[in-house]
């Protein structure tokens, strides 16, 4: 049985979720609400994410919209979303003040080429996991067309706008073709 | 900050930008990654490579969803206005998007375009990932010690089960010792 969260309960699920989420607040999400307080089950959770994934923007805050709606409409949307960015929105503003004042200090700025390169590094993980997807399903077309829109934006040829409206079309209509 | 016709301009760019491409960015910010990193960098020149690198390495290492380097971008562009105005154009108009669409998601959830247009997407973005993962690491590796930190925190997050979370700090520490 799954129960149904009241709004401050919402609010402060994804406020700990954001504060406490560190690489991929989406496995935190299905640890807290499926695992732990059974707001949503297995299927529910595997559906809501297709939808959030389908749609544009941050998965995490398409997650929120979603399910704070489910469960309490759009008061419920409204906490899920404020709980989730508000909370950081002022950490990372103060983080930027800081950024002005002691960046050009030499160990500050020492440390932060040392973050900068493991950032570099855990987004390769990212895109390594994204391509390991892209080879199991279709690679034989989908592998040429990643090939493509990268070759495009990093040679600068088209931005990401004009290269999502060039080949999406393209590899949409292969894709449709081949489910048909 | 002088607030003068500059400040409301970057303001403007700030809010036609960044909700233009987000609502664009299908799979996620990491999506449009290369098309912040022109527009901050290469367009406004509101900051350097290396801040570029430096905020994005940030934004991964604070609290909050690793999207809202887009607050410390819009922090840098206007200050705290930047960083409120950043983070609501990715946030509201996506999250209207996902209101509007999660009522009528049942209907079309499983029909045949929506797959063909989800499988045909995910190709293409995923292109536009790896483009953004070439340019941070150009960004953000500027010797032989931090192209070691990045492959390290690749290999050890693409290969094992370990948290690359302590080779963060480890990195940090290091480059504040000035090795990297």
């Amino acid at each position: 049985m799954t129960s149904v969260p009241t709004t401050r309960e919402i609010f402060f699920a994804f406020f700990r979720i954001t504060m406490f989420a560190f690489g991929g607040a989406i496995a935190w999400v299905h640890r807290g609400f499926v695992v732990e307080r059974k707001w949503l089950s297995e299927h529910e959770f595997a559906e809501t994410l297709s939808l959030c994934q389908f749609l544009p923007g941050p998965n995490i805050t398409n997650f929120a919209v979603v399910v704070g709606m489910r469960f309490r409409g759009v008061p419920g949307a409204v906490a899920a979303l404020v709980g989730l960015v508000v909370p950081p929105t002022f950490i990372l503003i103060a983080i930027g003040m800081l950024y002005e004042r002691i960046a050009s200090v030499a160990a500050v700025r020492g440390a932060l080429n040392g973050l900068a390169a493991s950032a570099a590094g855990l987004f390769i993980v990212l895109l390594v996991n994204l391509l390991r997807t892209l080879v199991r399903n279709r690679p034989a077309v989908s592998i040429p067309v990643a090939a493509t829109s990268f070759a495009l934006v990093l040679s600068g040829l088209l931005s990401v706008p004009f290269a999502l409206l060039t080949l999406g079309p393209i590899s949409i209509a292969a894709a449709w073709f081949r489910r048909r | 900050m002088h607030i003068g016709h500059d400040f409301w301009l970057a303001l403007g760019v700030l809010f036609t930008h960044v909700s233009f491409l987000a609502l664009i960015s299908f799979g996620g910010v990491n999506t449009v990654l290369p098309a912040l990193h022109h527009l901050a960098v290469n367009e406004q020149h509101w900051m350097t490579d290396r801040d570029f690198a430096s905020l994005f390495a940030l934004a991964s290492v604070s609290p909050g969803p690793n999207f809202m380097v887009l607050t410390l971008i819009g922090y840098k562009a206007a200050g705290v206005t930047g960083a409120v105005l950043a983070t609501l154009a990715l946030c509201v108009p996506t999250s209207l998007l996902a209101f509007a669409v999660v009522k009528v998601w049942d209907r079309f959830k499983t029909a045949h375009w929506r797959l063909a247009i989800q499988e045909g997407v995910v190709p293409v973005t995923v292109g536009f990932v790896a483009a953004a993962a070439v340019l941070l690491v150009r960004a953000s590796d500027n010797s032989i010690a931090a192209y070691a930190i990045t492959a390290a925190v690749a290999i050890v997050g693409t290969l094992t089960r370990f948290s690359p979370l302590w080779i963060f700090a480890i990195s940090a520490v290091v480059g504040a010792l000035g090795f990297v």
